[in-house]
């Protein structure tokens, strides 16, 4: 397969409610200087989107040389017999602290890994028992 | 057929060059640096207007339409908003066909501790599908927990029983919501975060367009 690779950077301020990957670290201080980037992988004829790996980045904070992390994330997919690429694996890694007192610490807190099975069309069998009335 | 404008400004020349399907070619030649640029047009009429236009603009930058039009084909000869267009029906077939999907899942969580030691493993195994909302368009995802740690999960019958006939019963998508993230929460298995499970920062991408810088990387 031909794949695009595609860089992305958010340049408008990200959405703080709701139910995305932005409400692990909603409590953040300096959420304005939050920012999201990362790359896509599009298959080239389809546009199918394969893996996308990134992050959300605290911006200028001194005392570091690169932008820490505040949540990486990477999600892959696969081809699958339905026509899409389907989920195959997904990993999130939270970095912030934001209820310790080490306000500065951008160390993983924790790693969640989604694996996912082959997709399968939902499969079920139906029998109706039809009574008549009792007169 | 080819063709070479001067441009009297920054002793720039600007080669045309046009090739099948209506693909035209333009060469910026100032100084020892060389720029190609690729555009789709119906004529070369149409290309020297758009030269036209970014020469005789006093500003150090094109035109914005211009520069679109001449800058979008640059890369490695694709153009990012047909691929973005592309990718944009993708994730509406997507959202469409996953929600007749289901398969098994199996989450990890790992919690580090402040220096970086693993603290806590949780193996929950689900059964993954989507639940289409009754009130409201598209769904949500919902796991139907069968292990924890190894162990099978209590009354799983009874649980998605229970589940059904309460959904039926909800009156507002939001309600379907809270039902969905409530039987998650049960067994500690934080609510989805992923809407559709498409990625969030490509749904991002295809829904805002102009929120993101974006640049292709390669093939």
């Amino acid at each position: 397969m031909d794949f695009i690779l595609v860089d992305y950077r958010r340049i408008r301020g990200l959405q703080t409610s709701g139910r995305g990957l932005i409400s692990l670290f909603v409590d953040f201080p300096d959420m304005d200087r939050v920012h999201m980037r990362g790359r896509l992988w599009l298959e080239a004829s389809s546009g199918d989107l394969w893996r996308d790996e990134g992050g959300y980045l605290a911006e200028g904070r001194p005392g570091f040389s690169e932008d820490p992390q505040l949540v990486q994330f990477e999600y892959r997919y696969a081809p699958s017999s339905y026509g899409i690429f389907t989920p195959e694996r997904f990993e999130f890694t939270p970095s912030f602290r934001i209820r310790s007192s080490r306000e500065g610490d951008f160390s993983p807190i924790e790693r969640r890994i989604q694996e996912f099975a082959p997709f399968e069309r939902f499969d079920a069998d139906v029998q109706f028992f039809l009574e008549e009335p009792v007169q | 057929m080819s063709c070479r404008i001067p441009h009297r400004r920054e002793n720039v020349l600007l080669s045309a060059q046009q090739h099948d399907y209506g693909e035209f070619t333009l060469q910026e030649i100032g100084g020892n640096t060389l720029k190609t640029y690729s555009m789709v047009a119906q004529s070369m009429s149409v290309v020297l207007f758009a030269v036209a236009v970014v020469c005789s603009s006093a500003a150090a930058h094109p035109l914005p339409g211009a520069a679109t039009a001449l800058e979008r084909q640059e890369v490695d000869g694709v153009d990012l908003d047909d691929l973005l267009a592309r990718a944009a029906t993708s994730a509406r077939r997507y959202a469409e066909v996953i929600q007749d999907l289901t398969t098994e899942e199996t989450t990890t969580i790992l919690t580090y501790d402040n220096a970086g030691r693993v603290t806590g493993r949780r193996v929950f195994v689900s059964q993954f599908m989507i639940h289409r909302f009754t009130h409201g368009d598209g769904g949500m995802e919902y796991r139907h927990v069968l292990s924890v740690d190894g162990r099978q999960a209590g009354d799983r019958e009874l649980r998605v029983q229970a589940l059904a006939r309460e959904l039926a019963n909800a009156s507002s998508e939001s309600e379907e919501r809270e039902l969905i993230d409530r039987e998650s929460r049960k067994f500690g298995l934080a609510p989805g975060n992923v809407r559709g499970m498409l990625s969030s920062s490509a749904e991002g991408i295809l829904s805002d367009r102009e929120g993101f810088d974006l640049a292709i990387a390669g093939r």
